[in-house]
């Protein structure tokens, strides 16, 4: 049994590192901007500023964020592709280069065309020359429009329209103009190297995106959150006590339905109370969650449809009390989460009746009851004392297997009845694209889910003696 | 053991899901603002199919639903009810199910809504059958110990996987030079031969090993099915850059495949001890036409029971999807997204009742059969 337990532990720290790699690197594939979006939290006005200010903003910022690390311990790319990528900012340049980089395999030119264009836009932003400043706003154009065709043709038209040598500029200016044209219209020819495609290994250093991630994880520093500077542990620790609180209602509620419900259909097989709790139950299992919810909102929590359809108070516990403690906090939002609470179990235990009444069908014919009976003790003991324990098994697979969906919170209920739970956590942050949160969710979550079933493995022992795990 | 069925349910829910498929296929010919059928002066015009407009009918066959789901009526915008007055021209066509905010008919929503759930259910069960299969037969077939590989055979697969994943992570980049990357692959593919054709003649690398499947598959199925679903869904789905229905429907399919597998996977390690299977392997059959002639056709049942419980549950991720809005584009219509509209506006009762009705009929359905066929199974 030790050695069981002790090499499935063992068993779960690879599969963590690899949720977390795989998480973390589909997560930077997302689109979005972290940057702005940090700059937006922070409310830094970076549009007056000039664009040497904003770059250098900027680039504090993508170093703080820890950005300019590459992003893991390798790569591995087609041989024409740079590996120092990760070093382009800001990211909607970094995007363009990319673009680029898959119509023409030439990433030189590509790095030249850049340069150049930098140089220009640094020596003479900000101009008064009416005839400049058209031709740099051009040019901005050009090196924001993705696809390389289309640019081109801009770069021409520009060529062709505007004459260079004579507006009034510095010579510098001029020359660098000129060249920047000259070099953009150079001879578009592609890369003829055969080797251009072969994948190619790149060794990163120690020093990279996902190692720091990682260390900062392992002591549950999970950073801060991109929507609104907040440390992710806090926002999650908060919105798992929302969870947490109607969960566990939810959670008891439905156990109680279904040991009860289910004991009763078992009992009297076929009869009347068996075909109306077992039919009813199966016609509650097929209705959507988020129906159940949208109807009990729409007819239960206003007075749209009568008077005498108000029970429940009205939806949302929002976040209007931010100054109590969290026992106040409950007492305040506790009627608000009487109704989802209730909907969630009964969704629930729609289910969990049914396994409780097949399996305890099959344990009322053993051999066990039959002697219970024949030796004429009450039907209440034979029940609660000997059908009862030997229905807990799936009943408790069921639970557990369960829990960590549960703590995820359904994130349809919560977006519903507006609770600031796990599952509205998860929604906002994957509409914002908050991926610090998102990615402590998956990785607490997968925590948990592995634990959770390591102890499940080892709770069957405890309740059935008969299971005996071999160390094979 | 389970909660038996009575005839007229089995009957109703084969009649529901007939009608959902019928409504699904002939969706543009039951709710559309074109004529399906119109004649004039130049003759007989299908407009549905060729999108021609029919101005002056000498006759004209008008679809159901006289809207196209898309269509928006300015005049009844702002959830118009059933029963209410509404503002209609001559000739035209009461909202017979009401509107929604922008005033899009919600009668032609459901029926093309029910086409997108269907679409949903049949092409993510395509995908879980084919992974679910797969993994689910060779799994339990070859079992810990039948299948064993030399170490030069896995070397050669690995390289193999490893040109794949290249290739499919950088197809971007890869299209429009289509000659260089045919080339780069032939030399990977010579490289890899001629790798395999070294090892051959290394002495430690012709030793054989046993490949523990069922092992390796079934904790993939645990991990895979003990993450929640609603949760990795939400994730994976918004990493997708491109809002569309087709995303969705392969990382449903790329989600349900465990439950499909583990269901086959249990009814082939009973397969497994048949006489009939030991009589194939006894007179040298090969193990893939063992698995595919002769234990495929015996795990048929238990996977149209996956299957039927897979359909529903993957209608109910999509609609739920749509309903938070998460993961599709914003025009798209489904059952969720129409009841999403009620919570805009309470007093919207038939964008609560119908579309809700629908997903509940769909689902119901399903669930019946699948427990139908799991009984007959049983009693088997």
């Amino acid at each position: 049994m030790t050695s069981f337990v002790l090499k499935k532990a063992l068993l779960i720290i690879p599969s963590l590192v690899a949720l977390s790699v795989i998480v973390f690197l589909l997560s930077k594939t997302a689109p979005g901007d972290q940057v702005q979006m940090f700059l937006a939290v922070r409310g830094s006005q970076t549009d007056r500023l000039s664009y040497q200010q904003q770059q250098k903003v900027y680039s504090e910022v993508y170093e703080e964020l820890g950005l300019n690390k590459p992003l893991f311990y390798f790569s591995i790319t087609p041989a024409y592709f740079p590996d120092t990528l990760y070093k382009v900012i800001p990211a909607s340049k970094k995007n363009v280069m990319k673009a680029w980089l898959r119509q023409k395999q030439d990433w030189n030119w590509i790095q030249l065309v850049f340069d150049n264009q930098e140089a220009l836009i640094e020596t003479a932003d900000f101009t008064n020359d009416p005839e400049l400043s058209f031709i740099l706003t051009q040019i901005k154009t050009i090196h924001a429009t993705a696809d390389l065709k289309e640019a081109r043709q801009l770069a021409i038209d520009l060529k062709n329209t505007s004459e260079i040598d004579t507006i009034d500029v510095p010579q510098k200016t001029r020359e660098l103009l000129s060249n920047y044209l000259n070099n953009f219209l150079q001879n578009q020819k592609k890369s003829q190297r055969i080797t251009a495609f072969f994948p190619v290994f790149h060794w990163q250093s120690l020093n990279n995106q996902y190692h720091q991630w990682l260390n900062k994880a392992i002591r549950l520093d999970f950073g801060i959150s991109l929507t609104d500077g907040q440390p992710v542990n806090k926002k999650i620790s908060t919105a798992l006590i929302w969870t947490m609180s109607y969960v566990i209602i939810a959670y008891l509620l439905s156990l109680f339905l279904a040991i009860s419900l289910g004991l009763n259909t078992a009992y009297y097989q076929n009869k009347w109370q068996d075909k109306l709790i077992s039919t009813s139950s199966f016609v509650l299992y097929a209705v959507p969650l988020f129906w159940l919810g949208t109807l009990a909102i729409v007819f239960l929590t206003t007075d749209t449809y009568g008077k005498w359809l108000h029970i429940f108070p009205d939806i949302g516990v929002g976040s209007a009390y931010e100054s109590m403690n969290w026992i106040e906090k409950l007492g305040e939002g506790l009627p608000h989460l009487i109704l989802p609470a209730l909907l969630l179990s009964m969704h629930g235990a729609a289910s969990a009746i049914r396994l409780v009444r097949n399996t305890a069908i099959v344990e009322l014919k053993a051999d066990y009851i039959v002697t219970a009976r024949a030796k004429g003790i009450s039907e209440n003991r034979m029940v609660f004392r000997h059908l009862l324990p030997n229905t807990l098994l799936p009943i408790t697979t069921a639970l557990i297997g369960g829990f960590p969906g549960a703590l995820a919170g359904s994130v349809v209920i919560e977006v519903i009845f507006n609770i600031p739970g796990m599952g509205r956590l998860l929604f906002d942050s994957i509409r914002q694209m908050d991926w610090p949160v998102v990615f402590a969710m998956v990785m607490l979550l997968g925590v948990l889910t592995f634990i959770i079933y390591l102890l499940g493995d080892i709770l069957y022992a405890r309740i059935n003696p008969k299971i005996k795990y071999q160390s094979a | 053991m389970k909660t038996k069925h009575s005839k007229i349910s089995v009957n109703l829910s084969i009649m529901i899901l007939i009608l959902f498929a019928m409504v699904a296929i002939f969706a543009p010919f039951l709710a559309n603002d074109k004529a399906i059928l119109c004649k004039d002066a130049d003759g007989l015009h299908f407009p549905v199919v060729s999108g021609q407009k029919c101005e002056h009918p000498e006759f004209s066959l008008q679809p159901f639903v006289k809207y196209h789901y898309s269509g928006i009526d300015p005049q009844n915008a702002a959830f118009i009810s059933p029963l209410a007055d509404q503002q209609l021209q001559p000739g035209q066509q009461r909202h017979f199910l009401g509107t929604d905010r922008i005033g899009r008919d919600v009668a032609a929503g459901l029926i093309h809504a029910s086409r997108v759930a269907i679409l949903t259910g049949t092409g993510s069960m395509i995908i879980a059958l084919l992974i679910g299969l797969l993994i689910g037969l060779t799994g339990a077939y070859f079992g810990n110990d039948q299948l064993s590989i030399t170490r030069r055979s896995a070397v050669t697969g690995l390289l193999f996987i490893f040109l794949g994943t290249f290739l499919a992570y950088y197809r971007k980049y890869f299209s429009g030079n289509f000659g260089q990357v045919l080339f780069t692959l032939l030399i990977f593919m010579m490289g890899i031969v001629l790798i395999d054709d070294v090892l051959k003649r290394l002495k430690p690398l012709r030793k054989r090993f046993k490949l523990p499947l069922d092992i390796m598959f079934s904790s993939f199925i645990e991990i895979f099915q003990s993450l929640p679903a609603s949760f990795l869904v939400l994730v994976l789905v918004s990493l997708f850059t491109k809002a569309s229905l087709y995303n969705v429907i392969l990382i449903i399919g790329f989600l349900r495949w465990p439950s499909i597998a583990r269901f086959i996977r249990a009814e082939m390690l009973k397969i497994k001890e048949q006489r009939y299977i030991e009589a194939a392997r006894a007179i040298g059959m090969s193990d893939l036409r063992i698995i595919f002639r002769h234990a495929l056709p015996a795990v048929i049942t238990p996977v149209i029971v996956a299957v039927a419980f897979g359909f529903s549950s993957s209608i109910l991720l999509e609609s739920a999807l749509s309903f938070l809005g998460i993961g599709l584009p914003a025009d798209h219509v489904s059952f969720g997204s129409l009841l999403s509209e009620a919570r805009k506006n309470y007093e919207a009762w038939w964008l609560v009742v119908f579309p809700g009705f629908a997903i509940f009929c769909l689902v119901f359905a399903m669930n019946t059969l699948g427990d139908h066929v799991s009984r007959l199974m049983e009693r088997k």
